[in-house]
């Protein structure tokens, strides 16, 4: 049997047609081909001949032409386009005609890079083994460092170690630094919100210390298709980057199908499990002997559909034909099923989005994705992996009960009509820009008049003086600490320190999990049943000055829900507009969050049980939030418009994700009835991590856009009088809670073309 | 919110602060020069603080004198520090060095403040100490300290290996300062030290073998740990007694240094050897047995062996010789003292196991192999040691097996004839 095969059972069969809600085929591409470079050096075309590669894409060429006339770069292609031979032609040709030359490449993890380091070394034996090619991460051997800091030709590594292993010392990588002709940004995209806005301080420190040794390196940048590669581009590296995008890969013919599983409980709202259905649509393909990917959420998810598939086409072979595949794997493990994927002999593979980046496994037919991804990059990034260059294929991804995931099933213009999102980072953010002033200041002083990124970081300096941490001694600010800051700023975290869980059940001291210090109060307070991975746990001790949770395991008929309340005060009102239905406004804020009780609700019935007191400290965040304003009416009754703009914040915080390439749980609601600030309505969207990291700036560009889409999604969720899956459950809006908030968010839209 | 309006009152209204450097620097100097001695150099690179304290070679630093170390071979003391090129170098050609910083990180962010270096000249003992008083002092010191260094023949340190000296040469790259280092060879007396005296104080730190083997008693000396807060300290206030304790204790490190040296090399052979101790001996026992001069090994070892000493030591003698013995073909010698391993040390399991190798290989007595080992596996036993016991009973079962076969050859050889 054939994809086709398949494809027409999805068309036939009444009940499996009847739950597709869009079926978009998206037609073939044949490849385009750019002039191959003259400039490349017979040995190094050897090497690309041996691999079936006569000719360049155009996109291949014009990246490579770029590079070679010494212009900083950023590659925006999808996946499986060939993108890394757009930094390692110019690079190797570099290395190869100047043997001095040093090349620095960054990959977000450590496995990414050490895929790819097996491709260079196998480019470089067959070049004459002259470029050493190194991984230079954690895992690396105290011995072989020595060599890699001087020897090492091209070194690979991930910005966390550049940012505490490398910078710090970097008389020891003089070689590298004094020689330093590229730095290659692979994955450009992953770099974004708290996570980028980090790493372009890592790489302004990279610069730094390059001026320092006389190097002025090129930077070349891959990323996934996203809206905004030469903005993203430049705030990330500070450079002004060419932007090359004419992708000319060829594609063959695809079919991309949204797939809705069907209700099984109406008045809340409840589809059927998206991971089963998945499951279902994917034995589907594998019986078909058609070779498939499905992308599941997690990483336990991966695991349960592994043992289900496998389960299910024993009768087919081996076990050993469908194969997991995510973080937490050796790399020996990893390095062999994606040899086994490339050479058929896996039929069906289940991955987390690791399998998202540029990981070389080949191109498979079929791709089920369990779930919306959470963007749209990330929706073509994971479609990307089926499609053989010329050969048909099938994309098929299949919704869950969440308003986001019911949104785009049901609205396939927003997967298909616009374009993808847009990166955003905020370096300047100014928690994140002190840590690393910090860390620049303690690789080299600071110099008066000398600029860190684009600006003058004279204020930091000083306020760092200040705090005694700096000392200005004529013209030069130096560090003046014992501590070695680096190791206290890390590149990952989005909260600044999280709390850790320890499970103390007979007498057992384990770390089970860990929220951040926001989370805190809300979850772990002393009393609150916390449930990791469905088990529960019942919190004895919540140490809040050490970030410790102790706890044991419990079997509880209840759960805790504990009531936060979250006070807003706008400090300063950067932009604002006024439309017809409301006025909208961004700025820095601080939001001060308390928890004073807890429920225990019995599971099912939802009977009250009783109350707990939570004595903990207030915690106030200055950020930056968007809001919009509703001018007063008179007469108005204030419960109704109480649940409306509950209502409304509730839905906001699951929709305004849509807009920024963030989980919902980077994003924080309040609602006003009368805002001291405002003296209107308000409903705020603010930020969670300190400072902020551009997502406020974006939604205020968006504004109507963003209500209307609340909206959208409101009015498309099935539910009677609101569910967890849009304004909230009616539990908490009231039982019209869900028309209240459809006629405020409609006023606010007063004006505005509705679509 | 607080550090955000702390920013904008900078950006508003920057505050007017007193420039420490503008302070009267007159006044600065000359307190500086009654409290600390020295004295202000200045040059291309800038200024530093200088201070040049000058001692007599026979001058008393704990148990020996400070130009004691000068006699010694470098010969023994390159076989201690296992530093073949120190060989023949002569040792009043070498520079002490020592460096108080302001932390213990490495990486680019520490700053060696006071660099103290010590060297014989003219029939005197010469201890300069170059004072960064702040930050942009630090390339005029460096070029200073780099200057005499290029004149000498090595460093003397302790546990310089791993911090002072990659520390200094980061500096010196960072600052720009020209050096040359390939010359240089490093005397570093930790390792040395350790090998010697490993086995009477198990950290070896300087502090330690001050009042072990020097006989140093310092008085009111300023704990390492906090020295880099008394520097960032001084940095504020600028007043010369905060770092009074640190200059003492800087300079009695440097003379510590040559006193080291000097024991060290008296220590570094048996025939060096006055009145030595018999963990000294254990620790040269050991170096001999590892680097294969077996015979000295077992001497060192007997000579150890009819000292006083504690349980401990004993033991450690008794077990290097027993293997110096074995690998000087000493056989029966060294079944006497695993014999006397398992009798004064019970729970000495590889001395069981030794015994019975023996009485199995060389003395072909399986009998006594038999027992030696089960009475290791008794006492792997008793003390839970797995591997030990797995051992033990293998090699009991297979003894019992072989005696079960010798025997049923015995038996029908004695039916054929």
């Amino acid at each position: 049997m054939s994809i086709e095969a398949v494809l027409e059972q999805f068309r036939s069969d009444p009940v499996l047609n009847s739950h597709i809600t869009h079926w978009q085929q998206i037609s073939a591409k044949p490849a385009r081909y750019g002039t191959f470079p003259n400039w490349v050096q017979d040995g190094l075309r050897g090497v690309l001949t041996r691999r079936g590669i006569e000719q360049l894409y155009t996109h291949q060429a014009q990246a490579a032409e770029a590079v070679h006339s010494g212009q900083d770069v950023v590659v925006v292609t999808p996946t499986a386009s060939g993108k890394s031979l757009c930094y390692n032609l110019p690079v190797f040709q570099r290395l190869l005609a100047e043997p001095e030359s040093r090349a620095l490449y960054l990959f977000p993890t450590k496995a990414l890079a050490q895929d790819q380091v097996a491709e260079l070394m196998q480019w470089s034996d067959e070049l004459g083994g002259t470029i050493k090619t190194y991984t230079y991460d954690g895992d690396t051997p105290a011995p072989a460092r020595r060599a890699i800091r001087s020897a090492g030709s091209i070194v690979v590594t991930n910005p966390d170690m550049l940012h505490s292993g490398i910078l710090p010392h970097h008389t020891k990588w003089i070689r590298l630094f004094e020689n330093l002709e590229f730095v290659v940004v692979d994955e450009l995209h992953s770099y974004r919100g708290v996570f980028g806005s980090h790493v372009a301080n890592v790489l302004r420190r990279l610069q730094r210390i390059c001026r320092f040794y006389g190097s002025n390196p090129q930077f070349i940048c891959a990323s996934a298709t996203i809206a905004n590669p030469g903005d993203h581009g430049r705030a990330l590296t500070g450079r002004h980057v060419v932007v090359v995008d004419d992708n000319g890969a060829p594609q063959g013919p695809k079919d991309l199908i949204l797939y809705n599983p069907p209700v099984v409980n109406a008045s809340l709202g409840i589809r059927r499990s998206a991971l089963l259905e998945a499951q279902k649509l994917a034995v589907l393909f594998l019986k078909a002997k058609v070779q498939t990917i499905v992308f599941a959420r997690s990483r336990t998810d991966t695991e349960v559909l592994v043992t289900y598939l496998r389960r299910a086409i024993h009768r087919l072979g081996h076990p050993e034909m469908i194969r997991g595949y995510r973080g937490g794997y050796l790399p020996k493990q990893r390095r062999q099923i994606e040899q086994d994927l490339r050479a058929g002999k896996v039929l069906g593979v289940v991955s987390t989005n690791a399998l998202e980046l540029g990981v070389d496994i080949g191109s498979l037919q079929a791709a089920v994705l369990t779930g919306y991804p959470g963007t749209i990059a990330s929706t073509w990034q994971q479609a990307g992996r089926a499609g053989r260059s010329q050969d048909p294929s099938a994309v098929v991804i299949v919704g869950n009960s969440s308003p986001l995931n019911q949104f785009v099933i049901n609205h396939p213009d927003f997967l298909l009509a616009q374009g993808v999102e847009r990166a955003l980072i905020q370096p300047d953010n100014m928690f994140i820009l002190v840590s690393h002033v910090k860390c620049a200041a303690f690789e080299l002083p600071f110099e008066e008049g000398e600029l860190y990124g684009d600006d003058d970081p004279r204020d930091v300096l000083d306020y760092l003086v200040d705090e005694e941490v700096l000392r200005k001694a004529g013209t030069r600010w130096y560090w003046m600490s014992e501590n070695y800051p680096a190791v206290h700023v890390s590149l990952r975290s989005a909260a600044t320190d999280n709390f850790a869980i320890i499970d103390t059940t007979d007498g057992r001291s384990e770390v089970i999990g860990e929220v951040d210090r926001f989370s805190a109060p809300m979850l772990i307070h002393e009393g609150a049943i916390y449930i990791h991975e469905s088990v529960q746990y019942h919190i004895d001790q919540l140490d809040f000055d050490r970030q410790k949770a102790y706890a044991h395991r419990v079997k509880a008929d209840y759960y805790t829900d504990a009531n936060l309340s979250v006070d807003l005060k706008v400090l300063d009102v950067t932009e604002s507009f006024s439309e017809p239905g409301a006025s909208h406004h961004w700025g820095e804020v601080m939001v001060a969050a308390k928890t004073h009780m807890y429920k225990k609700i019995r599971f099912y019935t939802h009977e009250n049980l009783g109350w707990g007191e939570i004595s903990l400290p207030e915690l106030e965040t200055h950020t930056t939030a968007y809001w919009f304003v509703r001018p007063q009416k008179e007469h108005e009754d204030r419960e109704t418009l109480q649940s409306a703009l509950l209502g409304a914040a509730n839905i906001l915080q699951n929709t305004a994700p849509l807009e920024l390439m963030c989980e919902p749980s980077d994003l924080g609601v309040v609602a006003q009835v009368r805002s001291p600030f405002t003296q209107g309505p308000t409903v705020f969207v603010y930020e969670k991590y300190p400072g902020g990291v551009g997502f406020a700036e974006r939604l205020f560009a968006s504004r109507t856009g963003l209500v209307q889409r609340a909206l959208q999604v409101l009015q498309a969720c099935p539910c009677l009088s609101g569910c967890p899956s849009c304004v909230g459950p009616m539990e908490e809006v009231g039982i019209a809670g869900k028309q209240h908030a459809q006629e405020f968010l409609e006023e606010v839209l007063a004006g505005e073309v509705q679509r | 919110m607080k550090f955000k309006d702390k920013l904008k009152r900078f950006v508003s209204q920057p505050q007017v602060k007193s420039d420490p450097e503008s302070a009267a620097p007159d006044a600065t100097v000359a307190a500086a020069q009654q409290v600390w001695g020295g004295m202000a150099v200045d040059t291309e690179l800038g200024s530093y603080w200088l201070i040049e304290s000058v001692f007599d070679l026979e001058h008393r630093h704990g148990s020996t004198s400070l130009g004691a170390f000068r006699q010694a071979a470098s010969e023994a003391l390159s076989f201690l520090a296992q530093e073949p090129k120190l060989a023949g170098l002569p040792l009043e050609h070498m520079v002490f060095v020592d460096t108080e910083t302001t932390g213990l990180a490495m990486g680019t962010g520490t700053l060696p403040f006071l660099i103290g270096l010590g060297w014989v000249e003219a029939e005197s003992f010469v201890v300069r100490q170059y004072l960064v008083r702040d930050y942009p002092e630090e390339p005029a010191a460096l070029a200073a300290v780099s200057q005499r260094l290029q004149a000498a023949a090595g460093l003397v340190s302790f546990n310089g290996k791993r911090f002072d000296w990659p520390l200094l040469k980061d500096r010196f790259m960072l600052n720009r300062v020209p050096i040359q280092t390939k010359h240089l060879v490093h005397l570093d007396l930790l390792y040395p030290a350790r090998r010697l005296w490993r086995f009477r104080f198990r950290s070896c730190s300087l502090g330690s073998l001050e009042t072990g083997i020097l006989d140093v008693q310092r008085q009111a000396d300023i704990p390492g740990s906090e020295v880099p807060q008394r520097y960032f300290d001084f940095l504020k206030s600028k007043q010369p007694e905060l770092l009074q304790a640190v200059l003492h204790h800087n300079l009695l490190d440097i003379l510590s240094l040559a006193s080291l040296t000097a024991e060290l090399a008296n220590r570094s052979s048996l025939d060096a050897m006055k009145n030595p101790s018999a963990w000294e001996l254990a620790g040269l026992a050991r170096l001999h047995w590892q680097v294969g001069q077996h015979a000295d090994s077992a001497r060192c070892s007997e000579l150890g062996l009819t000292l006083d000493c504690d349980a401990d030591t004993r033991q450690r003698l008794l077990q290097t010789l027993g293997s110096s013995y074995k690998k000087l073909g000493l056989l029966a010698g060294a079944a006497q003292v695993y014999q006397e391993l398992t009798q004064a040390f019970p729970g000495d399991l590889q001395a069981y196991a030794e015994l019975a190798k023996y009485w199995e290989h060389q003395a072909k007595d399986g009998d006594a192999a038999l027992a030696a080992a089960e009475a290791g596996l008794a006492a792997s036993r008793s003390c839970g040691h797995r591997r030990f016991e797995a051992a033990f009973s293998h090699r009991r079962q297979r003894l019992q097996a072989k005696q079960a076969s010798g025997r049923s050859v015995l038996r029908f050889r004695s039916v054929q004839t």
